[in-house]
């Protein structure tokens, strides 16, 4: 039997002309109308989107999730201020969206209107022998689409053909029709980014001119962070912006030999700057998204403490949002960063010994020195060495891992995620660690000062009790893990993708 | 898959009727359905607009190609409900199983081919006993038999049940419901009465007389699309239900 077809019209064709094109003997009868104001509902990034699946509010103040096929998988009733999944009522909805977008907030991106009509053709005594479906869509700008879907039905197969074969002149067939196809194929300039933006390295380049684009980009994408940070949609913004600066700095400090002396401490001094004015912020953010977990670490009888401190915490966020707007929408600011893109885009000075080296071999080179560099550090960490050289070690890791990622593009895809996971293994484990470590610093800091209340002060110090055994446990793993990381299969590996070869290694 | 027969040995007792608004109730339900139009006549293929196949004589090629068949099959105006319409060739259907070897067991085996597409298929008959109603008797598991309670068509239910007696078919795939039951006829009443004490397996629920059911041919759709909320609309709707209730037990 025939199938479905889906068709996209030229855009010049409207209903009308449509019906003039239907062979004479058949009627049509109109057999049901549907008019949706819908807007696409997503995080920042669109992972929903990128996940295949669609969250649309409708405009009866409904949420429908979308599976892959365009499937409804889940609906419930929204409210205007909902944008994190916890918002919104326990169910499976909420669940998905936990999964797609975790602890971004869902904003609108697109509004649109999609007017479905149906139609059943009829042959001379009245029976349907063809069914027909028209959708159009029509966006805010009042660009607007129309696709027709046509059903045969079996036995009709003659009849089928009769409509068809007129209508494929003024149109031309997709594959599915999902609403995400209408989408896709409306050309509604809906601006979706890419999952992951790429730097276009070539492994020939020198290395100057990658690195200088690199971080060029690195700070735009920060700088895309910041309409979120101030319209304080979530916290992922400040985080994303915070992430991008710090590859940045990271990126600067690793290959700082190929940047003239005066470069790299402009670099150096202004990136820490525009870090540290958000380190607060991130901090607050962390505690209060952890909320139901440092609660759940305290028996009941000290959660009144718990609450008053929270609501500290709250109160310095407030303010500590206040300063970072300010700090991202002061002049100051927006001259250091144009000073920053201004150096990074200007020609390579060249003036350095590896600024003109190739990119692929230098890097290698990094990767394997930075190994080097966790190997030793590693290999004089025993069960009773003093935190301060665990730190170090996370710090190192964390190069690496930088290293990994950023220039990923230059090296065969599966051995580099191999080592990834390898190292993230190592990097979980001294994460918690530290995150341990700075919460119970963060938390003492709100025990000093003479206002605080002793109910506070039992939650506090209950706390940090647990986060310093939880620290405690974390430390006990590290040799261990440290040593799966060092162990000869892993370094081979590293040594495999990374070793050098004098051809590559040009000047 | 279950196969349910529309079966009178009788004429003019609601067999048609019955058959078309089970099958689009049938199909309402979720049950993809086909209807196979036996009768000749193609009452019901009317019924849903369909027209009978231009073919001249593939009726002749009916137990023989089971790809013949599905050539023949038609959508509805209704989804999951499906047609095959009549052609005037069945009424040869009775000379052509005396030529063939296994001859009582041919429809059921033209039908098995249907099952990874169908939930149900009903097949509306002729009202004969012959070599045909033979095959349909073992090919179905349900024999639906409209009966008006009046004296002549107790008695040709009573020679249908005798004669599956006598041949030794399964008597409890005989399933008798009332049609155009007139409710303020005193012998109306009394024969029901009395049949429903002899046969236990009548179905509760009647089809109420009904210038409705008449209305089918003028409409040409099943009773739901032009009187929904009319009496015998409702009686075919909660006799369906009964149905499908006794056939998940069978």
């Amino acid at each position: 039997m025939e199938k479905s077809i889906f068709l996209q019209l030229t855009k010049e064709i409207c209903l009308e002309d449509l019906v003039e094109r239907l062979p004479d003997f058949l009627g049509t009868k109109k057999t049901g109308s549907n008019l949706q104001e819908l807007t696409l509902m997503d995080d920042y990034d669109w992972d929903i989107w990128h996940a295949g699946w669609l969250l649309l509010r409708n405009g009866k103040n409904e949420l429908q999730l979308l599976e892959k096929g365009g499937k409804c998988y889940a609906q419930t009733p929204f409210i205007d201020h909902q944008k994190f999944w916890w918002d919104l009522p326990a169910g499976v909805l909420a669940e998905k969206l936990e999964q797609m977008i975790s602890i971004r907030a869902f904003v609108p991106k697109f509004s649109f209107q999609l007017s479905t009509e149906s139609f059943a053709l009829l042959n001379e005594d009245d029976k349907t022998v063809v069914r027909a479906e028209t959708y159009s869509v029509r966006s805010q700008d009042e660009r607007y689409f129309r696709f027709v879907r046509l059903d045969p039905l079996r036995g009709y197969t003659k009849e089928y053909t009769q409509v068809l074969d007129p209508l494929m002149e003024v149109s031309w067939s997709l594959k599915h029709s999902s609403i995400r196809d209408l989408l896709e194929h409306a050309d509604l300039n809906i601006d979706i980014p890419d999952s992951k933006p790429t730097f276009s390295l070539e492994p020939q380049e020198p290395a100057e001119a990658a690195v200088a684009r690199m971080a060029a980009k690195m700070i735009q994408l920060a700088r895309h962070q910041e309409q979120g940070i101030i319209d304080d949609i979530d916290t992922e913004f400040v985080h994303q912006y915070r992430v991008n600066i710090r590859k940045t700095r990271s990126l600067i400090s690793l290959f700082r030999k190929t940047l003239s002396p005066e470069r790299y401490q402009l670099f150096k001094t202004e990136l820490k700057a525009i870090s540290g004015q958000t380190n607060a912020l991130r901090d607050l953010d962390v505690f209060i998204l952890d909320h139901d977990y440092y609660r759940n670490l305290l028996p009941e009888i000290l959660w009144p403490g718990f609450t008053q401190l929270f609501k500290r915490v709250r109160r310095q966020r407030a303010q500590a949002y206040r300063q970072v707007v300010g700090a991202l929408q002061s002049e100051a600011y927006l001259e250091k960063i144009s000073l920053l893109l201004r150096s990074l885009q200007s020609p390579p000075e060249l003036t350095s010994k590896q600024a003109s080296l190739a990119l692929k071999a230098l890097v290698s080179k990094k990767i394997l020195a930075q190994y080097r560099v966790i190997e030793s550090d590693g290999n004089a960490i025993g069960p009773f060495t003093p935190d301060d050289a665990v730190h170090e070690l996370r710090i190192e890791c964390k190069k690496l891992r930088y290293l990994l990622e950023l220039f990923a593009e230059l090296f065969p895809r599966r051995p580099v995620r191999q080592l990834v996971k390898h190292l993230k293994g190592l990097q979980d484990n001294l994460g918690r660690f530290n995150d341990f470590s700075v919460q119970q610093e963060f938390l003492l800091h709100y025990s000093r000062g003479k206002t605080v209340s002793t109910e506070q002060l039992a939650a506090i110090n209950g706390l940090a009790a647990v986060l310093y055994n939880k620290q405690i446990h974390e430390r006990g793993q590290v040799v261990e893990n440290t040593a799966a990381f060092l162990a000869p299969a892993v370094k081979e590996l590293f040594h495999q993708l990374f070793k050098p070869s004098a051809k590559k290694v040009t000047q | 898959m279950k196969i349910l027969a529309c079966y009178s040995m009788k004429g003019g007792v609601g067999k048609t009727a019955s058959a078309v608004n089970i099958a689009y109730w049938a199909a309402k339900s979720g049950h993809r359905t086909l209807l196979l139009d036996l009768d000749p006549q193609g009452a019901s293929s009317f019924y849903f607009r369909v027209k009978t196949s231009a073919k001249k004589d593939w009726g002749g090629r009916f137990f023989k190609a089971y790809g013949e068949i599905l050539k023949q099959i038609k959508a509805s105006d209704f989804i999951n409900l499906d047609i095959i319409p009549a052609h005037l060739s069945f009424r040869h259907f009775d000379v052509l199983l005396q030529q063939i070897s296994k001859r009582k067991k041919r429809l059921k085996r033209a039908l098995t081919g249907l099952k990874k597409e169908y939930d149900l298929i009903i097949l509306d008959c002729p009202p004969t006993i012959s070599q045909l109603a033979e095959n349909i008797f073992i090919a179905a598991d349900m024999v639906l038999v409209p009966v008006i309670p009046t004296t002549l068509s107790e008695r040709t239910f009573e020679q249908l049940n005798r004669f599956f007696k006598q041949e030794d078919y399964n008597r409890k795939k005989l399933i008798p419901f009332f049609t155009m039951v007139d409710a303020r006829k005193q012998l109306h009443k009394e024969t029901a009465i009395a049949l429903r004490k002899r046969y236990k397996r009548f179905l509760r629920n009647a089809i109420p007389y009904s210038t409705d059911v008449e209305k089918m041919g003028k409409f040409r759709a099943p009773i739901d699309i032009f009187a929904h909320s009319k009496q015998a609309n409702k009686a075919y709707r909660a006799l369906w239900l009964e149905i499908e209730s006794v056939m998940t037990k069978v």
